[in-house]
């Protein structure tokens, strides 16, 4: 099947985030933080507009995946979050690529 | 994004060395270039160097209006930084009346410590800025936190209005609550600020008070020594 045109497929960003805590944290802990954290600041309909995807995560850092539009609200709602599984958390955002391929290169080569 | 920025606000007192060290690596990681902390237990002269700017600040609370003017004295002259916490409208407006102050602090958690246009004006007039505490959006959830958005963009409307300096902060009570500059911003995204408003109330503002404390030849606003007499030359 050919493939979309540029001008017509979706932009996405994709966000490489670090946690920052005492203890190890799961693929499913963070993913269920980010949802909690969207659903709470904006609300199911925006959060769902922001078509959040949690692609790779491993060694503590994970690369997010969400529409161009909604980067700063990602962001946000990701700075927002302050305990996972009961332990005093920080989501930092290490950087943003419009590739998955320059997100791991540049940001993370362990992923 | 490799601007000067400075965080001047925070609570988290840090009670040794190892403590201490691990906020400025924590900040200098995040990519700030300074940190206020509000005391500090151990002898200011035993500090070992760090890789930040170290901004000694003091923080009033409090404060009662009739001991007020000494009290700040006393205070801009052991600080780097004057930071005084409004508890009421009447407080609040006593503390920007009086010299020396460099940063009011009014806690979004008390309705009674709201931003009134007298103080806004008033501050605004005397080159006092305003913490804006964007920790409030981090650490409070539900009604709570609706109610801080909304006395945050009601204090950002005066601002505007009066040409306030808000000084952006996390407000960190812990080394966890403490955010990276590009997180204030796309915070205060949520409450109307503009990147360059944002951006400002984290690099010129806190630049400028600090300026105004470390600059030997500030008198005030617009009057500086030229060029001091040395002895040797008299």
């Amino acid at each position: 099947m050919k493939m979309l045109p540029a001008s017509l497929r979706p932009r996405n960003r994709y966000l490489v985030v670090e946690v920052i805590s005492k203890n190890m944290v799961s693929r499913e802990e963070i993913l269920r933080e980010t949802f909690e954290a969207m659903s709470s600041l904006f609300g199911d309909t925006i959060s769902s507009e922001c078509s959040i995807r949690l692609l790779k995560f491993a060694n503590q850092k994970a690369i997010i995946k969400c529409t161009h539009m909604s980067t700063e609200r990602v962001r946000a709602a990701l700075a927002t979050i302050t305990h996972i599984n009961g332990q005093r958390t920080i989501v930092h955002v290490v950087g943003i690529s419009g590739t998955i391929k320059g997100a791991t290169e540049k940001y993370i080569n362990d992923i | 994004m490799d601007k000067n920025y400075y965080d001047i606000c925070i609570k988290y007192i840090p009670q040794d060395i190892p403590s201490l060290k691990k906020l400025v690596s924590l900040m200098k990681y995040f990519g700030y270039k300074g940190v206020g902390i509000p005391k500090i237990i151990l002898e200011q002269n035993d500090l070992p160097s760090f890789p930040i700017d170290i901004i000694f600040t003091n923080e009033l609370k409090n404060t009662n209006s009739s001991k007020l003017y000494s009290q700040i004295n006393n205070s801009s002259k052991k600080s780097e930084c004057t930071i005084v916490v409004g508890d009421n409208e009447k407080n609040s407006r006593s503390i920007v009346e009086t010299s020396g102050v460099d940063i009011l602090s009014l806690p979004l958690d008390n309705k009674a410590c709201s931003l009134d246009y007298v103080v806004a004006k008033f501050a605004a007039d005397r080159g006092i800025a305003l913490e804006f505490d964007l920790g409030a959006i981090i650490r409070y959830r539900g009604g709570k936190r609706v109610l801080a958005m909304i006395e945050l963009k009601h204090r950002l409307m005066l601002a505007r209005k009066f040409n306030l300096n808000l000084v952006l902060t996390t407000g960190a009570q812990s080394i966890y609550d403490i955010r990276s500059p590009h997180d204030l911003i796309s915070l205060s995204y949520l409450v109307g600020m503009t990147k360059e408003e944002a951006i400002n109330g984290m690099t010129k503002f806190p630049n400028d008070i600090l300026y105004k404390k470390r600059n030997p030849n500030y008198i005030m606003d617009d009057i500086e020594i030229a060029n001091r007499i040395t002895e040797e030359i008299l």
